[in-house]
């Protein structure tokens, strides 16, 4: 059984990293690519520049802290601390930035889907689409389950705690 | 705690059912190009290239079917309060088997289809798998948590 975590631990924890860099860099290639054509056009107002940078940092926030507290939790979990009150906040924290980071991106991109997909922004710009309906409905859809599914597992694991706290009490 | 469990159980059931549905209700409404469907170029791939495709795809849709049934067993099984039973740890195996199986043919889809973007699911499902056989290893340690406190008792 410990043998078994430990090896799923590792190997959640290796491809985390590499999947971890590989969404780094497309990360880094997208927002040169979102600069260039956002810089370009000209005509584009600077308060919703610092308004979109504002909230993609805002987001940002969240995503990076969800990720670094379920690479915590898994090495939490790897070293043998599986029913610790340490692990509950991450879980939560883990399922909360991801939520938060998702539904924020979905309200953000719905407008601006609509706005796109419009005959006078495809008349001034061209059929762009660098924003597919299919990712909003299918790609997040994935990772709000995770999110959910994470705050459920914390509240698991305080069930957890108390039956540990109750076992340490009787002996 | 129960009230939280009991909360967050029920949104993600309605999800997981808003999730299957939703897409079939939208899509008739937008052509290909709207729901920003990437080309595939078909011609490129060999007949046994489409074969390995479609047998994977019809296990594909066998997983998904299982996965989904056996993820509503489990949330169904925490509401109703029996959290660490033996009977999650076969059901938690199976959701993160399926979702890395969705993962490993998505992989292998845009492995043999030239395509500009990435087909399928990414490394959500990866992670979700992957999380599940983690928890279910932490259900089994629960279980036999419980096990000894029953016997002191």
């Amino acid at each position: 059984m410990k043998k078994k975590l430990n090896f799923l631990c590792i190997l959640a924890l290796s491809l985390l990293a590499v999947g971890g860099a590989w969404t780094g860099s497309e990360c880094v290639k997208g927002f040169i690519l979102f600069n260039k054509s956002l810089f370009s056009g000209g005509d584009v107002p600077e308060a919703i520049v610092v308004i979109t940078m504002m909230l993609a940092l805002f987001i940002f926030y969240f995503l990076i802290r969800a990720f670094i507290s379920f690479i915590r939790f898994i090495v939490n979990v790897n070293r043998d601390k599986v029913f610790v009150k340490e692990n509950l906040s991450l879980l939560r924290w883990t399922g909360k930035g991801i939520l938060i980071y998702n539904v924020v991106l979905i309200l953000c991109e719905w407008p601006t889907y609509f706005v796109m997909s419009s005959d006078s922004y495809i008349n001034k710009y061209g059929n762009t689409h660098l924003l597919g309906l299919k990712n909003h409905m299918v790609d997040n859809g994935y990772f709000i389950i995770f999110a959910i599914f994470c705050l459920i597992i914390a509240e698991v694991f305080a069930i957890g705690i108390k039956l540990k706290e109750e076992q340490e009490l009787t002996i | 705690m129960k009230k939280t469990l009991n909360f967050l159980c029920i949104c993600l059931l309605v999800f997981l059912v808003m999730q299957e549905i939703l897409p079939f209700c939208v899509f008739p409404f937008f052509s290909k190009e709207e729901l920003g469907y990437p080309s595939v170029n078909w011609h490129d791939v060999s007949k046994a290239e489409l074969i390995v495709l479609l047998v994977g795809f019809v296990f594909l849709l066998i997983l998904g079917i299982i996965s989904f049934i056996k993820f509503i067993q489990f949330i169904l099984n925490i509401n109703k309060g029996n959290v660490f039973v033996k009977k999650n740890i076969p059901l938690l195996r199976w959701i993160g088997c399926c979702y890395l199986y969705f993962f490993v043919y998505s992989f292998a889809l845009n492995c043999i289809i030239e395509c500009e973007e990435w087909v399928g699911a990414g490394t959500d499902t990866f992670v979700l798998g992957m999380f599940c056989l983690i928890i279910a290893e932490v259900f089994a340690i629960g279980i036999k948590m419980k096990e000894e406190q029953e016997l002191t008792i």
